[in-house]
């Protein structure tokens, strides 16, 4: 009896899970009919005015630009008034997890700011609207070195919305204490000073950030060769490079805390532990969070430069998702977003650079040089190396694996007295298994 | 007289033994809290710190220079704290009383009835606990979205509406109980609704404090379904709302550290109020766990 009731429960539990499973898929397939009837819709209409609602994901922007974000809002709005524009801010460490979630169902928002590296991963994938060809009419208007920053694979998927380059905040009280009157200009000064420094005051000069794979080619050291399919970068320039890095690192120069994410580089300025910090002068304010006296007393000034003489760019940019249920007014917002006039005015607010050369050569951006406050000096010294900067980060889709494979063999060196030549040539196969 | 001495001695000895053991377990306890609340203090310190308070310096300053509340008026003026704080409530709400009744249901028969594969049943419920979160992911995430409810909390409520820990939990709890007062409540004609209803259901009421805790905990802090799921501001968690207060350019400090605190209030509220129950929690779930 208790086994025919037994029996009885499983079919009948079986059968229900059958029918869930129907109706799911059924929904589904009702759904996705109802999608594809709403796209034809819509590109019923393109043919005259743009309609169609259009998500703006933005990261880490509100509220402090709320204001800048709903002016571009209402007027795109009012330039399209079939369409309707929704902002949605994401935090900046989540995009990750949003971004891939939501692009393995297909359900990417229409325009997204996001960072080069995304841009890579998904371009990749086949998620984002070709630029190229979308955003040709617009392609002359950017810096070249800029534009090229959104591309992967020889297609480029983004468009530059604003970028930054690196400025330099120093402590003239800890340079002073050490017998100096000015900043350094190049790495190897750096160095040099940095011994003087930490024997006459116990700070530091020169440390070693998050992004160091960026020393090669700011020693004009190629990070991959020129189509991308292999490393470059074990040279004997870089064996050299990493050799006096790892003698500095003996001597006491520096740490690795910031690099290894321990310590941040903010707090250690702000505690005057460090004489100066190559950073975007975007975020020399955060000195003053943390502690204005500090930040009072700073000076702007040029980042260093290596042997190679150039800059690293650092752009975010503006994508359009592929399967966009209203394409053309995305791609249209997009432009929008990233034309001359609303760069420059977020260049304003934001105290970041435009990568449109128009906007960038404003009268603004040439001011500042000899301002009091660090943020404005910096700003002019990061603005005049915006021509010449380009992205050096690897145009490859597995871009964070290639920085990882390098990381992790420095980190060999310093903290294991691996051979710095063994080092890179361990990095090189790594890197080289990551691009096949 | 003499004897009285001999004996003081001894019981002096015993005294101060046990009075220096005490003195070092209570040291060493203090220690212990000392290191654990010492971020809690930080920032409290932070967030009464004026803007030209010096946050970070060597050593560190506990006492602000100038006492203020403008971080706390900041974060309350450009949030909308209270509609946070409401939608967060509502989510806890469900997030607590969905898996108690949930996981009662699943738990009991798992506990009491003897059916064909009842163990294997419990095995794969339980065997699902060692799947890591980032996994499942992405297959939650389109199930939610191929119901329709992005965008809803109902989306949320149903990721955690019911957990294999939590069946766990009230099926130790149903264990407990003794098999005679279910037999007794047979004899008198209850039918095995009524049975679970009237009476089993009531006398687990521990266990579902305990399970009660750990989902308003979860709930509470639930940071990345929220995140995944809403799309509308207006609908953001508490946890969420505050992320804000970290911009791309700038993070202040002080009205992060604010903000933190006025989302911290309303657990530190419900912890004192349900103390002894956290204790039990933390027993039945590692102990038996």
């Amino acid at each position: 009896m208790e086994k025919v009731k037994g029996k009885l429960l499983f079919i009948s539990l079986l059968g229900i899970m059958l029918f869930l499973f129907a109706a799911c898929s059924n929904d589904s397939g009702s759904e996705s009919d109802g999608d594809q009837g709403s796209g034809n819709d819509n590109e019923g209409t393109d043919s005259g005015e743009l309609a169609g609602e259009v998500e703006f994901m933005t990261i880490s922007l509100l509220p402090a630009f709320e204001d800048y974000l709903n002016n571009l809002k209402d007027e795109f709005e009012s330039m399209h008034p079939d369409v309707t524009v929704t902002i949605n801010d994401v935090p900046y460490d989540q995009v990750e997890q949003i971004i891939l979630t939501s692009a393995s169902s297909g359900d990417l928002p229409d325009v997204m700011n996001l960072n080069t590296e995304f841009v890579k991963k998904i371009g990749a994938m086949g998620a984002l609207v070709n630029m190229d060809e979308a955003a040709a009419d617009v392609k002359d208007t950017f810096f070249e070195g800029l534009w090229n920053t959104g591309g992967v694979n020889g297609t480029v998927y983004a468009l530059p919305w604003y970028t930054t380059t690196s400025g330099l905040i120093y402590n003239p009280d800890i340079l002073a204490e050490a017998g100096f009157d000015a900043p350094p200009t190049t790495f190897e000064e750096a160095w040099e000073m940095s011994k003087v420094i930490y024997e006459e005051t116990g700070a530091y000069g020169e440390v070693i950030q998050g992004e160091m794979h960026l020393l090669f080619p700011k020693n004009g050291i190629p990070i991959l060769n020129e189509d991308n399919t292999a490393a470059a970068f074990n040279t004997p320039e870089a064996v050299e490079l990493w050799t006096n890095l790892k003698e500095y690192y003996d001597q006491g120069l520096y740490e690795l805390d910031v690099m290894l994410n321990q310590v941040s580089m903010a707090e250690l300025y702000a505690t005057e532990k460090v004489a100066w910090w190559a950073t975007g002068p975007q975020l020399f304010r955060q000195v003053n969070d943390l502690s204005p006296e500090v930040y009072e007393k700073s000076l702007g000034g040029a980042a260093l430069e290596g042997t190679a003489g150039k800059q690293h760019a650092n752009p975010m940019n503006i994508a359009v998702s592929a399967n966009s249920e209203s394409l053309d007014a995305a791609v249209e917002f997009a432009k929008f977003v990233t034309n001359a006039e609303n760069q420059l005015e977020f260049g304003k607010e934001a105290a970041v650079l435009p990568p449109v050369e128009e906007a960038a050569n404003d009268e603004f951006f040439a001011q500042g040089e000899d301002s009091e406050d660090a943020t404005e000096r910096g700003r002019y010294y990061a603005a005049q190396s915006l021509a010449t900067a380009e992205n050096m980060s690897p145009q490859v889709e597995n871009v964070s694996q290639v920085i990882e494979a390098i990381q992790e063999a420095f980190q060999q060196v310093i903290l294991n007295d691996v051979d710095p030549a063994d080092a890179l040539s361990q990095a090189e196969q790594e890197v080289n298994s990551v691009l096949e | 007289m003499s004897k009285s001495v001999a004996a003081n001695p001894s019981k002096q000895g015993f005294n101060r033994k046990k009075l220096i053991s005490k003195f070092i377990s209570y040291f060493f306890l203090l220690l212990l809290t000392c290191i654990t609340i010492v971020p809690f203090i930080w920032t409290v310190s932070i967030s009464l710190k004026g803007q030209n308070d010096v946050i970070f310096s060597i050593p560190p300053q506990f006492i602000p220079n100038t006492f203020t509340l403008e971080n706390f008026i900041t974060v309350w003026n450009t949030l909308p704290i209270p509609r946070y704080l409401l939608n967060t409530v509502f989510l806890t709400f469900f997030g607590v009383v969905l898996p108690l009744i949930f996981c009662s249901f699943a738990a009991y028969p798992l506990a009491r009835m003897k059916f064909k594969g009842m163990n294997l049943i419990f095995i794969l419920i339980i065997a699902t606990m060692m799947i890591p979160n980032e996994v499942t992911m992405i297959p939650v995430y389109l199930v939610i979205d191929k119901l329709g409810l992005m965008g809803t909390y109902t989306g949320i409520i149903i990721t955690g509406a019911i957990t294999p820990l939590g069946i766990f939990l009230m099926r130790q709890g149903f264990k407990e109980i003794p098999r005679e007062i279910e037999e007794s409540a047979v004899i008198d004609g209850a039918n095995v609704w009524q049975i679970f209803w009237k009476l089993m259901f009531p006398m687990v009421k521990p266990m579902l404090g305990v399970l009660a805790i750990l989902c308003f905990i979860s709930s509470w802090n639930n940071f990345l379904w929220p995140l995944l799921i809403l799309d509308d501001p207006n609908k953001y968690p508490i946890t969420l709302g505050l992320y804000q207060l970290q911009g791309a350019f700038s993070a202040n400090t002080r009205l992060i550290a604010a903000g933190a605190l006025i989302a911290l209030i309303p657990v530190i509220v419900v912890f004192i109020a349900f103390q002894r129950y956290f204790i039990e929690a933390a027993y039945s779930s590692s102990v038996k766990g």
